[in-house]
């Protein structure tokens, strides 16, 4: 049975985007957090680990590496069989990330889509849904992702803003911790300003296809292969026949 | 400057596979055919290498092992440029064999197919160009010689389109069978619906493959480049043909 509704397919057709409220539990974003904070101090104690370190924005990439609670996110039950229904029983993982964007944080013309790959009509393709799982609440002016809904189907490359959120039609994703967004790769999309006092966080998971190769920079680690313990879970790590049978998500470990 | 002439380009858009003759010369054929009967000799005396092996069918799988000269052939300057034209600057090997049809009559309808349909979701084929096949025959091919079968235009078909049941595969309505001569070649649009037909003759069909895609696609299980094959990757196009190049980011090889 899927684990959509039909009126979530539905917007999320029509607009590129889907919002899932209470994405994770109280107990399970309190654990989010800490694990997340546990993750950013080893960061930025260790100048070599990998991610982009600029005023506008941080990126802790990789985020799997630094604790099995992110390689079980992967697989979140308010989550990942509605990005599975949506994708397709081929899901895999493409890359994982934790992002802090600062305060004063701004960006000029920051319109894009993240799908661009050569040999593929993308308006009538789903490549890959990216989820942001929202840490903290997001004020209406806390840099959150706007959206250009039904951009995804667009024929022609829409218009850049100077400011994100002055674009014709953006929606902004200004929602409470615990909540979580889906975005069609080919969505066209930007990160606001950040003109509020406080850091927006984000922890991010983008699903593809398992033909399709990993991330460039985000191969696991053979600690974080260990943990592909079920035919599902070796699906999304890249460990199963490209184009062969896709892993039976219900099916435990051998 | 495009390498295909209008004609060519034309034939390709809308038929989906293309025939050029005289690719190789005699010379050059003389020099394949015999690395092919070395590969040949080799995997018949020792059944542990890969392939397939039934009565109808055998194949050599991972051809580009067992001599250089194949790789070299993978590159080939009347035929590269031209699928590299058609399918992007981006082109990445996906699988390469060597395919030996018998003579008889095995063969039953149900070998109709197009090669992403089914194994690449996500992507509306009938727009896209995801993988472009390369066959090269090394002996003549007559018209019920094994010739490949296609169905002319079928890449543009979208999924709903049902292609209809025929018990042989020569029963399909609009089948063309691309009968060939030795140092010709033809390429397919992966969405191409096609099929081996019948080998009616009284030798075998013989045929080297070459099955190209996008740097972001991962290799056909089992056809990863060996490291002695990789240490052979002396160029930048032969790195990314070979997969030892950025899966997304980051120029083409030249």
């Amino acid at each position: 049975m899927a684990a959509i509704t039909q009126a979530q397919r539905f917007f999320f057709e029509a607009n590129g985007y889907l919002v899932i409220e209470n994405a994770v539990t109280p107990e399970g974003l309190a654990e989010m957090r800490g694990q997340l904070a546990r993750a950013e101090a080893c960061w930025r104690a260790d100048t070599r680990l990998e991610g982009a370190r600029r005023w506008d924005l941080e990126q802790i990439a990789c985020i799997m590496e630094y604790d099995a609670f992110f390689v079980e996110m992967i697989e979140n039950p308010l989550v990942f069989p509605i990005v599975r229904d949506l994708l397709g029983p081929d899901i895999r993982l493409l890359d994982h990330d934790y992002f802090i964007t600062p305060p004063g944080a701004t960006i000029q013309r920051g319109w894009h889509y993240d799908e661009t790959f050569p040999g593929v009509y993308h308006p009538r393709s789903t490549m890959m849904i990216k989820v942001f799982y929202v840490v903290e609440d997001i004020p209406r002016n806390g840099g959150a992702t706007l959206f250009l809904p039904g951009s995804h189907l667009f024929e022609y490359k829409p218009p850049n803003s100077e400011a994100p959120e002055d674009l014709p039609g953006a929606v902004r994703m200004d929602l409470p911790a615990g909540a979580a967004y889906l975005m069609a790769g080919r969505v066209w999309h930007c990160a606001g300003n950040n003109l509020s006092d406080q850091q927006r966080k984000l922890l991010i998971y983008t699903y593809g296809h398992k033909w399709m190769r990993i991330w460039d920079g985000y191969q696991p680690s053979a600690d974080v292969l260990a943990l592909a313990e079920t035919p599902i879970r070796r699906q999304l790590f890249g460990l199963t026949n490209p184009y062969g049978p896709n892993a039976d998500p219900s099916a435990g470990s051998a | 400057m495009g390498h295909l002439t209008t004609a060519q380009r034309l034939f390709w858009e809308a038929n989906g596979y293309l025939l050029i003759e005289n690719a190789l010369t005699p010379e050059e054929l003389a020099a394949y055919r015999a690395a092919a009967d070395d590969a040949e000799e080799r995997w018949r005396r020792l059944p542990d290498l890969p392939g397939c092996r039934i009565p109808e069918f055998e194949e050599i799988e991972g051809i580009l092992e067992y001599n250089l000269l194949f790789l070299d052939l993978l590159e080939h300057p009347r035929l590269f440029p031209l699928v590299r034209e058609v399918l992007g600057p981006d082109i990445q090997m996906i699988d390469h064999g060597y395919y030996i049809t018998p003579p008889g009559d095995g063969v039953r309808g149900s070998a109709w197919h197009s090669d992403v349909g089914r194994r690449m979701r996500g992507i509306e084929h009938s727009r896209s160009v995801m993988m472009v096949r390369l066959m090269i025959p090394l002996e003549d091919v007559a018209a019920d010689g094994g010739a490949t079968l296609v169905i002319p235009g079928s890449h543009h078909f979208p999924a709903t389109i049902e292609i209809p049941k025929v018990d042989l595969p020569e029963e399909m309505p609009g089948a063309v069978p691309l009968a060939c001569n030795a140092g010709s070649a033809y390429f397919l649009n992966g969405h191409l619906h096609h099929s081996p037909s019948n080998n009616r003759s009284t030798r075998p069909r013989r045929m080297l493959l070459f099955n190209y895609g996008h740097r972001y696609m991962r290799m056909w299980k089992g056809h990863e480049p060996s490291e002695w094959l990789q240490s052979q990757a002396d160029t930048p196009i032969r790195k990314q043909l070979l997969g030892m190049w950025r899966a997304y980011y980051g120029p083409d090889a030249e």
